[in-house]
């Protein structure tokens, strides 16, 4: 019965989707060491080729050669064959296209729980959504100074009160940065600049749109354990490209660098129940990322970013399509 | 740190994709290694019979000259696993285009396996009798709307079917020569 669906036309978009996400994410990650490229705004687009052309290579590849999934072409003409492993039942137990199946499963599983529910969750408990605490004249002249060196148009602001360092911005057409009344107390002058200038790249990069569209992508392959991966860095991604380019104005990376360490976070060593577990993983790999966003502001300073070369790019989109048209 | 020049930028690209080429061609041989009997493209019939122990296999004693095919046939498929089947593609003398294929499956099989050639049947067919087996007999048309015959039967639990680009006298000339006895 497994063999069966995975041999219906859902069944061989499922699987050659997931196979055309790794050979696409193989190939991205060794085309950034073949193309020497270490710069995030260019590893954001080749990122986006292993979310993307996964979405439609299976349908494209099916109308320009209908006879692709058919055993002729699998055996004279394919590079790489699922069924050949799927049809595999190793121990005698139950075949591979079972433990495949169980793969994809477990993986909608970590999305439902993770992306899914929490959009309920905040949902539900968010009975008051704005309660902004009013403005100050500081924060209003820092973002005039900010938005007149950026073309965009001046976002409003939102002061929350909370005790922790919060520095968010809403909206897709009208923007509104939310920070918390902790991180203006904790921030110095400068400080805060780099955090607000930062906040304004992903409005003048207009990043919220950019993440769901992203996203959209995320929810159709909401199977794929690529996707998954690849979702996360790319948002990641954003946060590098938007720290260049903050630095880039500001000149001043250390006030930036001083800004990001004050989100650190560390839960409190409560008991040992799975939700603090949960907090915990969470939370470790929200401070590495806040890591990365150092090191890497050390590391380049006020280094210009690279020229993006769309040659390369060029070709090795090229090449994942031709090798997702050999992968069956 | 010294940049690389797009030469040596290029050659490495190009590694990478060779390496990625090999991984995926490794990865595909792999299984055959665990299971041998599934299809696979075999260089004569002999090779076939032999190591896939094929019982019984219908061959056609006869094919009409005026056709220009070419036997042996160009390709040889046959498995066991999942269910036993024997594929012969014949191509044309002066192109390399098929012009006979002849399958036999397993009556059993769970499925059966489509046939190289595309086949758009015109009607339901007409039954006949070659050497006293009831057969089907569909007209058709193959590939680029080339006229061509579709004939099948079961054998002893055997599908047999013949595709030819040729008229239904040539194609149950043919299909009657697989057959032993007058």
């Amino acid at each position: 019965m497994i063999m069966r669906f995975l041999s219906s036309y859902p069944g061989m978009y499922i699987t050659q989707s997931v196979l055309h996400s790794f050979v696409a994410l193989i190939i991205v990650e060794l085309s950034f060491f073949a193309w020497d490229i270490r710069d995030h705004s260019a590893k954001f687009r080749y990122r986006l080729l292993t979310l993307t052309l996964p979405v439609f290579m299976f349908p494209l590849y099916q109308v320009i050669t209908p006879q692709r999934s058919a055993w002729y072409f699998r055996l004279n003409t394919a590079l790489f064959d699922s069924q050949r492993w799927l049809d595999l039942n190793p121990l005698g137990i139950f075949p591979l296209a079972a433990v495949f199946l169980t793969l994809l499963i477990a993986v909608t599983a970590v999305f439902v729980v993770q992306e899914v529910l929490p959009i309920f969750r905040e949902r539900s408990s968010r009975s008051d959504p704005g309660t902004c605490e009013g403005t100050r004249d500081t924060l209003d002249a820092m973002l005039d100074s900010i938005s007149s060196e950026m073309p965009i148009a001046k976002p409003s602001i939102c002061i929350i009160d909370e005790p922790l360092p919060i520095l968010v911005t809403q909206g897709f057409k009208d923007h509104m940065i939310i920070v918390s009344s902790h991180l203006i107390e904790v921030l110095d002058e400068d400080q805060l600049k780099g955090a607000l200038t930062h906040e304004a790249v992903h409005i003048m990069r207009d990043s919220n749109t950019k993440t769901q569209l992203i996203y959209l992508l995320r929810i159709l392959m909401f199977y794929n354990p690529v996707s998954l991966v690849e979702f996360r860095r790319v948002v990641h991604d954003d946060e590098f490209i938007c720290d260049a380019i903050t630095v880039s104005i500001t000149k001043n990376p250390a006030a930036l660098i001083a800004a990001i360490s004050s989100f650190y976070y560390h839960p409190d060593q409560g008991p040992q129940g799975l939700y603090q577990m949960k907090e915990r993983i969470e939370s470790h790999s929200h401070n590495l990322l806040l890591d990365e966003r150092i090191q890497r502001l050390r590391e380049t300073g006020l280094e210009v970013q690279e020229h993006f070369a769309w040659a390369p790019f060029m070709l090795t989109a090229s090449v994942i399509l031709v090798m997702g048209y050999l992968v069956v | 740190m010294k940049k690389r020049s797009f030469g040596i930028k290029l050659s490495l690209f190009v590694i990478t994709i060779v390496l990625v080429t090999a991984i995926l061609t490794l990865l595909n041989w792999l299984p055959s290694l665990v299971q041998k009997r599934t299809m696979k493209r075999f260089n004569s019939i002999d090779i076939a019979q032999k190591e896939l122990r094929l019982h019984r296999l219908f061959l056609p004693t006869y094919i009409p000259e005026d056709l220009h095919l070419v036997w042996p046939p160009d390709e040889i498929y046959a498995q066991e696993v999942p269910f036993s089947a024997f594929i012969m593609h014949l191509r044309y003398r002066d192109s390399r285009d098929i012009g006979l294929v002849i399958q036999q499956t397993d009556a059993n099989a769970p499925y059966q396996i489509e046939p190289l050639i595309k086949v758009k049947t015109k009607t339901e067919g007409s039954q006949i009798f070659i050497k006293d087996r009831k057969a089907l007999l569909v007209p058709a048309s193959c590939d680029e709307n080339t006229p061509c015959n579709e004939v099948s039967w079961n054998e002893d639990g055997t599908i047999i079917t013949l595709i030819c680009k040729c008229s239904a006298q040539e194609i149950v000339k043919i299909a009657s020569s697989t057959l032993p006895g007058p």
